[in-house]
């Protein structure tokens, strides 16, 4: 079984080695003149405003905290997906009544305005 | 032999990852760093996962831990940026005695539980359910009503998560 995450572990090194190596190599080949304009953090060409460290509105939050809450109910249909052949009717009348809990939840989330962003 | 070898080659090498970023995660004094190191530990733990044979479990812990609850906390960093409070907490004693209180009732624990169990993981009939199908089969049968009782938990945090963060920054149509 583990023999089939070799590939995987492969890639991974590949991928360590080639950052690791384009970082090494620019280090050590190229030459250095740096200005104030050349240090300073790149983002998308536009010249960053004010400290890194802002507060963000606490709405992000709850985007990030409704994120997780859908992510872990995907996580349980991937079991159900692997046996669905199996459970039959079954297991389709019990992971609706999983998912229906979840939709008056998302029901509740849209009406008190969570999803709108202003 | 040689996969023996391997396997515990890679459990060495995967759980010393773990311990030294877990260290790391606690030390470093950037948050930000510290948030990595902890992603740096989650991969470490699914990879143990998967050495026990929990393929499922360990995609669930790259995932859930290391996607979904990283974003939450790098979230949560951004929200409550920490610039003088840094400085502040290293002269903090307090935390210095609580933290030596709790590492000796740890370490008590830790003294209590070696002599009850065999340190040694077995794997058992529990460990073993390590794919999908075999914990949907279970999860439909055996765990049904569990199963049933995590969608209302979740439906509490969701309702939860709207009602901390209301107050009136949402338009909502009842405030």
């Amino acid at each position: 079984m583990l023999r089939a995450y070799l590939p995987i572990l492969i890639l991974f090194l590949v991928a360590f080695g080639f950052a690791a190596f384009a970082v090494v190599a620019s280090y050590l080949l190229g030459q250095r003149k740096p200005t104030r304009v050349k240090i300073a953090p790149y983002e998308c060409g536009i010249s960053t405003p004010g400290y890194g460290k802002t507060r963000i509105p606490l709405r992000y939050y709850t985007v990030a905290m409704l994120f997780l809450l859908f992510d872990l109910e995907v996580v349980f249909l991937y079991p159900w997906a692997v046996t669905y052949k199996k459970l039959g009717l079954f297991g389709l009348v019990e992971m609706m009544v999983f998912i229906g809990i979840l939709l008056v939840g998302y029901v509740y989330v849209w009406k008190k305005g969570a999803l709108e962003w202003d | 032999m040689a996969v023996l070898i391997a396997k515990w080659v890679v459990f060495v090498l995967v759980s010393l990852l773990a311990i030294a970023s877990s260290v790391l995660m606690i030390y470093v004094k950037n948050t930000l760093h510290s948030a990595l190191f902890m992603v740096m530990a989650f991969i470490a733990s699914a990879i143990l996962y998967l050495l026990l044979g929990c393929q499922f479990l360990a995609m669930l812990q790259i995932i859930v831990y290391a996607g979904a609850v990283m974003m939450l906390i790098i979230f949560v960093i951004m929200m409550i940026s920490l610039k003088d409070e840094e400085k502040l907490a290293r002269k903090i004693t307090k935390t210095k005695v609580a933290g030596v209180v709790i590492s000796i009732l740890f370490m008590m624990l830790f003294i209590l539980i070696m002599g009850f169990n065999s340190v040694k993981g077995k794997m058992g009939a529990l460990t073993s359910i390590g794919d999908a199908k075999t914990i949907g089969s279970l999860l439909f049968t055996r765990f049904l009503l569990p199963f049933e009782v995590a969608s209302v938990l979740l439906l509490a945090a969701m309702v939860g998560a709207v009602m901390l963060s209301k107050k009136k920054s949402f338009g909502g149509e009842d405030q």
